[in-house]
């Protein structure tokens, strides 16, 4: 999300690019620079955290109450807002976009447990000190000789 | 004898094999350097148990680059740009077993352990246990994939 974020670009699935900063606030405010980073003084953005949920959900967003006033400016979750919205939490209806979700579903992979069913038998190391095997020595040279190797 | 009979020739698969590994350090010694570069200027450690974005500048600092006394400087991202100097020192090297990265200036030190008056603002993993962000590792990985099908493809 940050990464698109300071590009000026939505998180969000079919929300494109944010609309450029109006010249004169850029010039006041940010140097001179329209990326609409959603990124003046950090505080917004440094608030954009996660939570835990009950079962396999996590929520996040804009927990910080005092940060959350500022979200729905660009948000516009409420509808009260007059800014241009700059949308970067997804609504009920929307969702990620698909280098966001394919992340997600990456880390959930790599976190994966994948529970082995008991195994009737147990495998006994013979050497626990083995720790590099030649492929030359196991198969035997005759093995690669048939192989034209 | 058997009728049906195969003869399986590895010696091009073990020849292209041999070039992967220098291969994959020589493509991440050049493309970690561009990712670590673009994550600061977003002010994001590339640095994955720091977490996140770098710690604000200090009130101080803010209130001087407000007030116009620090030139061209903005007060968030916190991009660790003033000149461009210290970012334009990273260099990188590929080695036998992979790639070394630094930064040759010295603000950099500064800034990756931090000091009594300068907060931590991780730019490579320094202390034992880190790594660089997930996002980095991905593409990391996407690099040495690229690689290995561009060789053995």
């Amino acid at each position: 999300m940050l990464l698109n974020l300071g590009d000026g670009k939505s998180p969000v699935a079919n929300r494109g690019s944010f609309k450029k900063l109006n010249k004169e606030y850029a010039k006041e405010e940010k140097g001179g620079d329209t990326n609409p980073n959603l990124d003046l003084d950090g505080d917004l953005l440094n608030a954009l955290t996660s939570k835990n949920k009950k079962g396999d959900k996590i929520e996040i967003g804009i927990f910080k109450a005092g940060e959350q006033g500022k979200a729905d400016g660009h948000n516009n979750f409420s509808g009260k807002s007059t800014l241009p919205t700059r949308r970067f939490i997804p609504s009920e209806r929307e969702k990620f976009k698909k280098s966001i979700t394919v992340g997600i579903k990456q880390i959930i992979n790599d976190n994966k447990v994948i529970r082995q069913p008991e195994e009737d038998t147990t495998i006994i190391p013979l050497d626990e000190n083995i720790f590099n095997i030649d492929i030359d020595e196991v198969l035997g040279r005759s093995f690669f000789d048939e192989f034209g190797i | 004898m058997a009728n049906v009979r195969v003869k399986v020739d590895t010696r091009k698969l073990r020849k292209n094999l041999s070039k992967v590994n220098p291969a994959i350090n020589k493509a991440i010694a050049i493309s970690a350097p561009q990712f670590i570069i673009e994550f600061i200027k977003k002010g994001i450690s590339p640095v994955a148990s720091v977490g996140g974005r770098f710690v604000k500048y200090s009130t101080s600092y803010v209130t001087a680059i407000k007030k116009g006394y620090v030139k061209n400087k903005k007060r968030s991202p916190v991009n660790l740009t003033l000149t461009g100097e210290m970012l334009r020192s990273i260099t990188s090297k590929a080695t036998s077993t992979g790639a070394t990265i630094s930064f040759t200036d010295d603000k950099a030190e500064y800034h990756n352990k931090g000091t009594n008056n300068v907060p931590r603002r991780a730019m490579l993993p320094s202390s034992s246990g880190e790594k660089f962000n997930r996002n980095i590792e991905l593409r990391l990985r996407e690099v040495a994939t690229q690689v290995i099908n561009k060789i053995l493809g």
